[in-house]
């Protein structure tokens, strides 16, 4: 059994709480007393109020923050990252992408698509979601009319994406169901799955990138006269006896003693949680990464190479402007490093939905900007599409320590 | 099965790993519960063949299960753990603190005023909890790493965006972060994994026949002698178990028969009431009860 996590994203009228409601409904993932606190008194049931957690949320009929929910089927275990779909809450979106290996993309019948819709394609799409799904929603409102649906899908149809993905688009009435779970009678001209049905079949692809196997070292501990370094194994196999090479000072080592889960080990495997020992006593810190020695890396291809200078997008989530000047705080998984901003190239337009000339204007909550960064420390990077694990961080304001922006490395 | 649950498990060591490399002294905070037990035994995994370089507290409301005190202590010795523990007692007379008056007189509340002194006595910069997103519509919201200011206080709409694995743990003096490695774990998850990774439990877990006082509506309460009961109050042996360990005053038994984890895992399955609605008298005060508690500094 495998576990699927994925958003939802629409505009804020568009019943993306009824659709996660009616998801959890119908899988039979609600228990009675929860059910019992969403009841009206008419005996319909208020969906929305199983997302909406917090006491303002309730009060102001809207979502504030990402909502986590939990669902299985027979087949899987899914995590819902519901984020809310007002403008100001671009950050939320690609809080809940970051994690997400599909997008529920919801799209109002009534309305078509919006620019609304063509922002959260464009996020799924930079943030590299493998799957995204339209669900075209509220269906019975406009009489189950198959051109509605088919004038949507050619609009989708004619979208630009930057990376690939498996897009489906799904004719649905959240309220009643229709295509939800249970396939519909009433839209008889769709012949494609139902929500549940793709959720349980996706299948993500494995992104084969030819890197060396490598972990970045999360914790050091000196116990029995011998250092142990502890982290995930992002890609590859580890073994004992097998040469390495340490990053960013470029020495050499032997892998001694292997631990995976609380037991000793020959080998590792890609995702494991391990342990280790080295044959040679060196200075490793935090932060630092250990990888088999790559021969077979086509540099043109893939760079697993150290950077002090680098290009990225960046996405700014505080309500204190970016100050490009400033020195902020990069955190690159486990390391922790200053960067300095050397220019700013380019400045994505809300409205045009293109990414256009930088003209100086201030860097606002929810922008979203191509940079030059400089980071006071070597990073070993990759671009963001090919290994997210070293193509992702985010920066921390050096004074109030709030996470203030976050960034996905591209190609220079 | 196993497929998911290794997500899992190598999520959470991640955590925890963060957490040692992120803070120079945290603490696991131990209630003797199922989801405690889980954080626990994940710590010495994921820092296996070390010691686990936390601190396990435990704040003692005085209103505890005997059977969870004997669990814990016998855990402390098996792992070798460096336990502290704390009492909400000396917390109440230390500032002339009342508990919920009525029947069944709670400390639940209150021991967030312990905690809050624990981590300055301690000088605890991070504390690790056993709290699920899946328990609590206002818990479904938190964060893994989640901050507290100075006051202990939890604020929903000042909370740091979390992004692919990275967290940020940096806080000033006086501000704590709470760390949930089982954020993204439900109850069943908990409960194959104890199974799968045959994680010890308190016996109150499984079904026993015990003294109980009705406490409500089809709920029963173990009996213990700080209620004050009246002579109208039904007091009846039941064959009992607990779905979640806290407090006697507010923990409600289970009618049950599982005497083992597949049993209990076969009654979660098939019951149609959540976790706590089934067994916490402390979430029904109002429809917010545990999101008021939490900006207040409760776990």
């Amino acid at each position: 059994m495998q576990l699927i996590k994925f958003i939802t994203a629409g505009n804020v009228d568009d019943g993306k709480s009824t659709l996660i409601g009616r998801l959890l409904y119908d899988s039979n993932a609600i228990s009675n007393d929860i059910l019992e606190s969403v009841h009206h008194k008419d005996g319909s049931i208020n969906f929305a109020y199983l997302t909406d957690g917090l006491k303002a949320e309730r009060e102001q009929g809207i979502t504030i923050d990402v909502a986590y929910k939990y669902f299985s089927t027979n087949k899987r275990k899914f995590i819902i990252a519901d984020c809310p779909g007002h403008k100001e809450y671009t950050r939320n979106m690609i809080t809940g992408a970051s994690h997400a290996d599909i997008a529920i993309i919801l799209i109002d019948a009534t309305r078509g698509i919006t620019q609304q819709t063509q922002r959260h394609t464009f996020i799924s799409d930079l943030m590299n979601i493998p799957c995204i799904i339209f669900c075209v929603n509220k269906m019975d409102i406009v009489d189950y009319d198959e051109s509605v649906y088919q004038k949507i899908v050619d609009q989708i149809s004619t979208f630009q994406f930057i990376n690939k993905h498996l897009i489906e688009i799904i004719p649905v009435s959240a309220l009643n169901g229709d295509n939800v779970v249970h396939r519909s009678n009433n839209i008889s001209w769709y012949n494609g799955p139902t929500l549940l049905y793709l959720l349980e079949t996706y299948q993500p692809i494995e992104n084969n990138v030819d890197l060396p196997a490598f972990m970045q070292v999360q914790y050091v501990s000196f116990q029995n006269q011998e250092r142990y370094f502890f982290g995930t194994l992002l890609n590859g196999n580890f073994e004992i006896n097998q040469e390495i090479t340490i990053y960013p000072t470029l020495q050499k080592n032997k892998i001694k003693e292997l631990y995976v889960l609380g037991c000793a080990s020959s080998k590792a495997t890609k995702n494991q949680a391990i342990a280790l020992t080295l044959q040679d006593d060196t200075e490793i810190q935090r932060g630092y990464y250990l990888a088999t020695n790559n021969t077979t890396i086509d540099e043109t291809h893939f760079q697993f190479q150290l950077h002090n200078q680098f290009s990225a997008i960046c996405f700014w989530f505080d309500t204190t402007p970016f100050i490009p000047s400033k020195r902020y705080f990069l955190q690159h998984h486990s390391l922790k490093t200053y960067v300095k901003c050397q220019t700013i190239t380019e400045l994505f337009d809300l409205d045009t939905l293109k990414f256009k000339e930088y003209n100086h204007s201030p860097i606002e909550m929810n922008a979203i900007f191509k940079t030059q960064l400089t980071s006071a420390q070597p990073l070993l990077l990759a671009n963001y599409t090919k290994c997210a694990a070293l193509g992702s961080f985010i920066i921390i304001d050096e004074t109030t320590y709030k996470t203030v922006g976050s960034g996905i490395i591209i190609d220079n | 099965m196993q497929d998911y649950l290794n997500q899992l498990e190598n999520e959470s060591i991640y955590i925890l790993r963060e957490t040692a490399g992120q803070f120079r002294k945290a603490a696991i905070l131990f209630s003797g519960g199922k989801d405690s037990a889980t954080v626990l035994h994940l710590a010495i995994k994921a820092f296996y063949p070390t010691k686990i370089p936390f601190i396990v507290l435990h704040i003692d409301t005085g209103q505890n299960f005997p059977e969870v005190i004997q669990y814990r202590d016998e855990l402390v010795k098996k792992y070798q753990l460096h336990l502290e523990v704390r009492y909400v007692e000396n917390s109440i007379k230390k500032y002339h603190l009342s508990e919920t008056p009525g029947k069944f007189p709670s400390r639940n509340a209150l021991q967030s005023y312990t905690l809050l002194d624990a981590i300055q006595e301690l000088e605890l910069d991070a504390c690790i909890g056993g709290a699920r997103r899946d328990e609590e519509k206002a818990r479904s919201k938190e964060r893994i790493f989640s901050f507290r200011d100075s006051f202990g206080q939890w604020d929903p709409k000042q909370q740091r965006p979390e992004l692919w694995n990275i967290y940020n743990g940096l806080i000033h003096k006086g501000e704590n972060i709470r760390v949930f490695p089982i954020s993204n774990w439900t109850e069943l998850d908990v409960w194959y994994y104890i199974k799968k990774e045959n994680i010890p439990l308190p016996s109150i877990y499984f079904s026993h026949k015990r003294r109980c006082v009705k406490a409500g509506n089809n709920q029963w309460l173990a009996y213990a002698d700080f209620f004050h009961l009246t002579a109208d109050d039904v007091i009846e042996e039941k064959l009992v178990r607990f779905r979640t360990v806290g407090d006697i005053s507010c923990t409600a038994a289970v009618e049950s028969i599982a005497t083992d984890i597949d049993a209990i895992i076969e009654e979660i399955k098939t019951t149609k009431i959540s976790e706590r609605g089934a067994t916490r008298l402390d979430d029904k005060i109002s429809e917010t009860g545990m999101e008021d508690r939490k900006r207040q500094g409760y776990f």
